[in-house]
C-alpha cells in the first residue's frame, strides 16, 4: 500500500506538471492567437480600406475617362452648345448606357442641372455637389452623393465648345451588387448606409447577408460622423465615411467588416491541434510517469522485504536489482548490510559465549552446556559431574604483582586446564569454562564421582608446577568442589550452589578438593534462618544486656562493667553470642546490633545515674563499626539525648578488628577519643597487631586474651606472657586488664605483677542490669568486710 | 493684324502722329485697357463705333488665322463684319476647326494646309476650337466698324485714322466673366485724351 502511494504520488506530480505546462501553452497561445486573429483582422481592415478606396477611385476614374470621351464627342458638344435639349438629353441616355452608368446628367455653369438621365433631378435644380464641378476646368472630381433617395459615385467632366460650357456628371449605384464586387476586390464585407427618413442609418448595400445586416444596423443606431469603428460582435469593423453632404456631413458611410471568426479559423485550426498534441502528450506522459514511478517504488518494495527478512535474521535473503543506477547501488548496500550485520552477529553471538581472557567459554556457555546436559541426563539417566575451581590467593596476586599479571595468570591456567582435560578425557568428554573472576568450571558428561574426583586431582597436579610470568615464577593453588547429578541436584541453580558450597569448604578447610556434603546445608540453612531471627531478634526485644564488672587490682573497687549481649530466642532459648555475633560480623549486621547495644547500655547509665549510681559501662565494637564512619557522630547524639557524660563510656575493640584497617580504625579511634571516650583493646595477643599502629592508637588499656590467664595458673608460658604484657603496656602509657579470672589465686597473682583491672567468673558473672545492683551491693559488703 | 515689335511700333506710332499732324481730319486714337489691378491687358480689343453710323464704304480686310504648333495664331482677332476669315494649317498634322458660337456656326472638317475661307456676317464673338484637339482656341470678334485695335504688352491699342465725329469707343477681353459684355466710352474726335478702360477681368 505505501508503495503503490509513492508510485502514485510521483506519476500525479509528473502529470500535474505536464498539465500545468500543457495549460499554460494553451493559455498562452490562446491569447496570442485571439491577439494575432484581431491585429490580422485590423490589418486586413486597414489595407481594405486602402483596397476600397482604391478600388472606388479606380471605378470612378474609368468612369471619368469614359465620361471624358463621351464629353467629347462632337456631336453631344455641338448639342450642348446649341442648347438642343433633346438631343442633349437623348445623348446623355445613350452614352450612359453605352459606359454603363446608372446616372448622367448635365450641369450648367450656374450650378444648376440642365438635363438627367434617368430623370433623378429636375431641370433647373441646382446641382446637390457642387463641389465636383466648381472651379475646376481640366481635371476630374469624384464624389459619393446621394440622388433621388440613391447613393451614387460620381464624376464630372467638363464639356468644352472648346470653352467649358457645362459639366457633364456621370454616377454608379452603390448597390449590392457593386458592395460584392467591392467584397470581392477588398476581401472584406462591405456595407454602405445612409441615414434614413428616421434620421437612422440603414444598411441600403452590402455584401452581408441579411442576418448580419440586421446587427449592423443595430450597432450602428448611435453612430456619428467621427466614428472609425462599430461595435459588432465578432467583427472587427472600420467605417469610411464618403462623400460631402448638407452641414458638412457625409452622407454615406461605407462600413468594412471582417470576421473575426474567419481570421481566427486558421488559428482554430492550429488550436486543435495544438489541443490534440496537447492530450496525446498527457496521456503520454500518464504512462511515461507512471513507467518511471513503478521502476523507482518497485525496487523500493523489495528492498523492503529485503530489509525485513534482514530484521528477522533471516541472513541468507538476497536481493538483485538490474537497473543500472541509484536503485542497484542501494541493492548492493544492503546486501553488503546484510553480510556485515551476520559477520557482527556471529561475532556478537561468539563473544557472548567466549571469555575474552583465557578464550574459554564463559559462564553463559557454561550455563547453556549444563542446562543441555541436565535435559539430556533427565531423559537418558546419564550421570554427570560438575567440576567448580577457584585460585587460592588469586587477589594477593592481582595485588602485589599487578592485575596485567593476573590477567596472565588466568590465561596460563585456562590453557593449563584445558590442555589437562584434552589429554586426560581423550575419549571421554569434558569441557572448561571460565566462569568469571578466578572461577573455573568443568562439565565431565557421563562421569560419576569417582571419575571426577580423579579429574580433579589431575587439573590440581597440572596447577602444582609454577606459572612463568613476565619472567616471574607465580605459584598458584586452587580449590575444587565437585557436585554430580543427580544425587546433588537435578536443576542447574541447585548443582552451581551447592558446587560453589564444596568449593568454599575445601577452600576454609584448605583441602583442595571437596566433595559436596549434604549435612553442610542443613547447617547454612540453619545459619540463614537465623539471620532472618536475627533482626526480628531486635524489632522484638529479643536481645538483652547482660553486664560483667571490672574492678581496680588496687582497691578491689569496681571500674566499670562490660556490656554482652544476650539473645532470648523464643525457640531456642538464649543464644549464645558466639552463634550469632560472628555471622552477623559476617553480614554486616553487627552494626544494627553495636548501634542497639551503645542504646542499651547509655541508656542504662542514664538510668543508674537517676538512681544514684555512678557507673561507667563498655561496649564492643567490631570492625565494621570501626569503619563506620558515622559512628562518632551517633555516639555522640546518642551520648547527648541520655545526658551521659563521654567519660562513663568504653569502647572495646579486639586486636584483630584494630588491625584489619588500622588507618581508618585510627581516624574513627581518634574522633572517639576527641568527643571523650576511653578505649581498650580487646582479646590483646591474639591478633597480628603492629606494636608501630599499636603505638598510634588512641587506647588507653589493653585487655589481655583469657586464654592466657586462665593458662597463667599452670604454664609458665603464658604466665610469661602476661607479665610481658603487662610491661608493654605500662611501658607504653597503657593500662593493662586482665580477662577470664577464674580463681583468687589468679586474681592475687595480677595483683602482684601489677596488672590494674581484672575481670572474670570469680569476679562476677555477667547479669542483668538489675541484679548488678545486687552484685555491687555484696561487693561493697565484702570489701568493707576485709578492710 | 500681326503684332508689331516694340521698336517697330514706335515708329508707328510716330508716323501715325506725323499723319495726324499732317491731317486735320485723319487722326489717332489711343486707349489703354487695364484691368482690375491696373495690370494692362494684353490681347484685348478696343473698337470705335461712329455714332452717326457713317461708315466708309472700304470693304472689310479680311484677317487669318492659322494653326501652327497646334495653336491658333493670334489668339484674339478682330474683323468687320463681312470680312473672311481663313484658317491655314501650318502643322501637319490636320486640325478640325470649329465654332459653335452664335454669330456663325462653322467647321472645317479635318484638314491640311489651306482652307476655305468663311465670312462672317454676323457681329458677335466666334470662340474658335480643334476638334481634335481640346486646348486649341481662338478668339473672333466680328465688329461693326473697320476702327479697331489689339492693345499689346503695354495694354494700349491705337486705332489709326478716325474721322473727326463722336464715336463709342468698347473695349472687351477674353478674361471677361461675361463674354458678351462691352465696356463703352464715348470719345469726340479729335480726342486729345487717350482713353483707359478698366475691365473685370479673370485669371489668364
Amino acid at each position: 500500500m505505501r508503495v503503490r502511494k509513492l508510485r502514485s504520488k510521483i506519476a500525479l506530480v509528473f502529470v500535474l506538471m505536464i498539465l500545468v505546462v500543457q495549460a499554460a501553452v494553451q493559455i498562452a497561445t490562446a491569447d496570442a492567437f485571439s491577439s494575432a486573429a484581431r491585429n490580422q483582422v485590423n490589418e486586413q481592415l486597414a489595407i481594405g480600406d486602402r483596397v476600397f478606396h482604391n478600388a472606388l477611385q479606380s471605378e470612378a476614374d474609368r468612369l471619368a475617362q469614359s465620361a471624358a470621351i463621351a464629353a467629347a464627342d462632337f456631336g453631344f458638344r455641338e448639342a450642348v452648345a446649341l442648347h438642343d435639349d433633346t438631343t442633349v438629353h437623348s445623348a446623355l441616355q445613350n452614352q450612359r448606357e453605352r459606359l454603363g452608368a446608372d446616372i448622367s446628367m448635365l450641369v450648367g455653369l450656374d450650378g444648376r442641372v440642365m438635363a438627367s438621365s434617368p430623370p433623378v433631378a429636375a431641370a433647373g435644380q441646382p446641382f446637390p455637389y457642387p463641389s465636383i464641378i466648381g472651379g475646376q476646368q481640366h481635371g476630374v472630381t469624384s464624389s459619393t452623393g446621394v440622388l433621388d433617395g440613391r447613393p451614387y459615385e460620381l464624376v464630372s467632366v467638363p464639356v468644352k465648345t472648346p470653352l467649358t460650357v457645362a459639366w457633364m456628371v456621370m454616377g454608379f449605384a452603390i448597390d449590392d451588387v457593386f458592395a460584392r464586387d467591392m467584397h470581392g476586390v477588398a476581401g472584406l464585407d462591405i456595407s454602405f448606409l445612409m441615414r434614413g427618413a428616421d434620421a437612422r442609418w440603414k444598411v441600403f448595400a452590402s455584401s452581408l447577408v441579411p442576418a448580419d445586416r440586421a446587427a449592423l444596423e443595430a450597432a450602428a443606431a448611435n453612430v456619428t460622423p467621427g466614428h472609425a469603428e462599430l461595435g459588432i460582435n465578432g467583427y472587427g469593423s472600420r467605417i469610411i465615411w464618403l462623400g460631402q453632404g448638407q452641414e458638412g456631413q457625409a452622407p454615406v458611410a461605407a462600413v468594412l467588416q471582417k470576421s473575426l471568426a474567419d481570421a481566427s479559423a486558421p488559428f482554430r485550426q492550429l488550436r486543435s491541434t495544438l489541443l490534440l498534441l496537447t492530450l496525446c502528450g498527457i496521456a503520454i506522459s500518464i504512462v511515461g510517469a507512471t513507467l518511471t514511478a513503478r521502476s523507482v517504488t518497485r525496487p523500493l518494495g523489495e528492498l523492503a522485504r529485503f530489509a525485513e527478512r534482514i530484521g528477522r535474521g533471516d541472513y541468507r535473503a538476497s536481493i538483485e536489482i538490474h537497473s543500472n543506477d541509484e536503485t542497484s547501488e542501494l541493492a548492493a548496500a544492503f546486501r553488503k548490510m546484510r553480510d556485515d550485520i551476520a559477520k557482527r552477529e556471529a561475532r556478537i553471538t561468539e563473544l557472548a559465549y567466549l571469555d575474552h581472557l583465557t578464550a574459554l567459554p564463559n559462564r553463559v556457555s557454561f550455563n547453556e552446556w549444563l542446562q543441555r546436559e541436565i535435559d539430556g541426563a533427565s531423559r537418558n539417566n546419564n550421570p554427570f559431574a560438575v567440576i567448580l575451581m577457584d585460585l587460592d590467593r588469586f587477589r594477593d596476586v592481582n595485588e602485589t604483582l599487578g592485575h596485567h599479571v593476573g590477567d596472565r595468570l588466568l590465561h596460563g591456567v585456562g590453557k593449563r586446564l584445558a590442555d589437562s582435560l584434552a589429554d586426560t578425557l581423550a575419549h571421554a568428554p569434558g569441557s572448561v569454562a571460565r566462569l568469571g573472576g578466578d572461577e573455573f568450571a568443568i562439565l565431565l558428561p557421563g562421569s560419576g564421582i569417582d571419575a571426577a574426583r580423579r579429574c580433579a586431582d589431575t587439573l590440581l597436579k597440572a596447577l602444582e608446577a609454577p606459572m612463568l610470568i613476565e619472567g616471574q615464577p607465580v605459584d598458584v593453588g586452587a580449590s575444587v568442589g565437585i557436585v554430580c547429578f543427580p544425587v546433588d541436584g537435578t536443576d542447574m541453580h541447585t548443582l552451581l550452589r551447592r558446587a560453589d558450597v564444596a568449593m568454599y569448604s575445601a577452600k576454609q578447610a584448605n583441602t583442595g578438593i571437596a566433595i559436596y556434603d549434604h549435612g553442610s546445608e542443613r547447617r547454612d540453612l540453619e545459619r540463614l534462618s537465623l539471620m532472618s531471627e536475627l533482626r526480628r531478634a531486635i524489632e522484638n526485644n529479643e536481645l538483652l544486656l547482660y553486664y560483667q564488672p571490672k574492678i581496680h587490682l588496687a582497691d578491689n573497687s569496681m571500674a566499670h562493667l562490660e556490656a554482652l549481649v544476650r539473645w532470648r530466642h523464643p525457640e531456642r532459648g538464649l543464644v549464645p553470642p558466639g552463634e550469632f555475633i560472628p555471622f552477623a560480623e559476617q553480614t554486616g549486621f553487627i552494626r544494627s546490633i553495636s548501634r542497639w547495644i551503645a542504646r542499651e547500655a547509655v541508656a542504662q547509665c542514664a538510668r543508674w545515674r537517676m538512681q544514684g549510681l555512678d557507673i561507667n559501662v563498655s561496649i564492643n565494637f567490631s570492625a565494621r563499626d570501626l569503619s563506620d564512619r558515622t559512628a562518632p557522630d551517633w555516639i555522640a547524639a546518642l551520648l547527648r539525648e541520655h545526658d551521659v557524660e563521654p567519660r562513663q563510656l568504653w569502647i572495646e575493640i579486639t586486636e584483630s578488628a584494630l588491625m584489619d584497617d588500622p588507618a581508618h580504625a585510627l581516624t574513627t579511634l581518634e574522633r572517639l577519643r576527641a568527643l571523650g571516650i576511653r578505649m581498650s583493646i580487646d582479646d590483646f595477643g591474639t591478633g597480628y597487631s603492629s606494636l608501630s599502629y599499636l603505638k598510634r592508637m588512641p587506647v588507653t588499656e589493653l585487655k589481655i586474651d583469657r586464654s592466657f590467664v586462665i593458662g597463667m595458673a599452670h604454664d609458665t608460658d603464658d604466665e610469661f606472657i602476661v607479665r610481658s604484657t603487662i610491661a608493654l603496656g605500662h611501658n607504653m602509657g597503657l593500662l593493662v586488664a586482665a580477662e577470664g579470672v577464674e580463681d583468687e589465686a589468679t586474681l592475687e597473682k595480677l595483683r602482684v605483677l601489677g596488672c590494674d583491672t581484672a575481670q572474670g567468673y570469680y569476679i562476677g558473672r555477667p547479669v542483668a542490669a538489675d541484679e548488678i545492683t545486687i552484685w555491687l551491693a555484696r561487693w561493697n559488703e565484702k570489701l568493707a568486710s576485709i578492710a | 493684324m500681326f503684332t508689331f515689335s516694340p521698336g517697330l511700333r514706335v515708329a508707328h506710332l510716330t508716323v501715325a502722329l506725323a499723319v495726324a499732324l499732317c491731317s486735320t481730319r485723319l487722326l489717332a486714337f489711343e486707349a489703354q485697357v487695364r484691368d482690375q489691378t491696373g495690370a494692362p491687358v494684353e490681347d484685348a480689343v478696343v473698337y470705335a463705333v461712329p455714332i452717326d453710323g457713317q461708315l466708309p464704304p472700304t470693304r472689310p480686310a479680311s484677317a487669318m488665322i492659322m494653326q501652327k504648333n497646334k495653336m491658333f495664331m493670334p489668339l484674339v482677332t478682330v474683323v468687320q463684319k463681312g470680312a473672311s476669315v481663313d484658317f491655314p494649317n501650318h502643322d501637319d498634322i490636320a486640325h478640325d476647326v470649329y465654332s459653335f458660337s452664335d454669330p456663325q456656326r462653322f467647321e472645317l472638317k479635318l484638314y491640311r494646309g489651306a482652307s476655305q475661307p468663311i465670312r462672317f456676317d454676323k457681329t458677335g464673338l466666334e470662340v474658335i476650337g480643334c476638334n481634335i484637339h481640346d486646348a486649341m482656341i481662338a478668339y473672333l470678334l466680328v465688329v461693326d466698324t473697320p476702327y479697331f485695335a489689339k492693345t499689346g504688352h503695354d495694354g494700349i491699342a491705337t486705332l489709326p485714322d478716325l474721322p473727326s465725329g463722336r464715336y463709342r469707343v468698347l473695349a472687351w477681353n477674353y478674361r471677361q466673366h461675361d463674354l458678351e459684355a462691352r465696356s463703352e466710352q464715348t470719345i469726340l474726335m479729335p480726342a486729345a485724351v487717350p482713353v483707359t478702360f478698366s475691365l473685370q477681368l479673370g485669371p489668364r
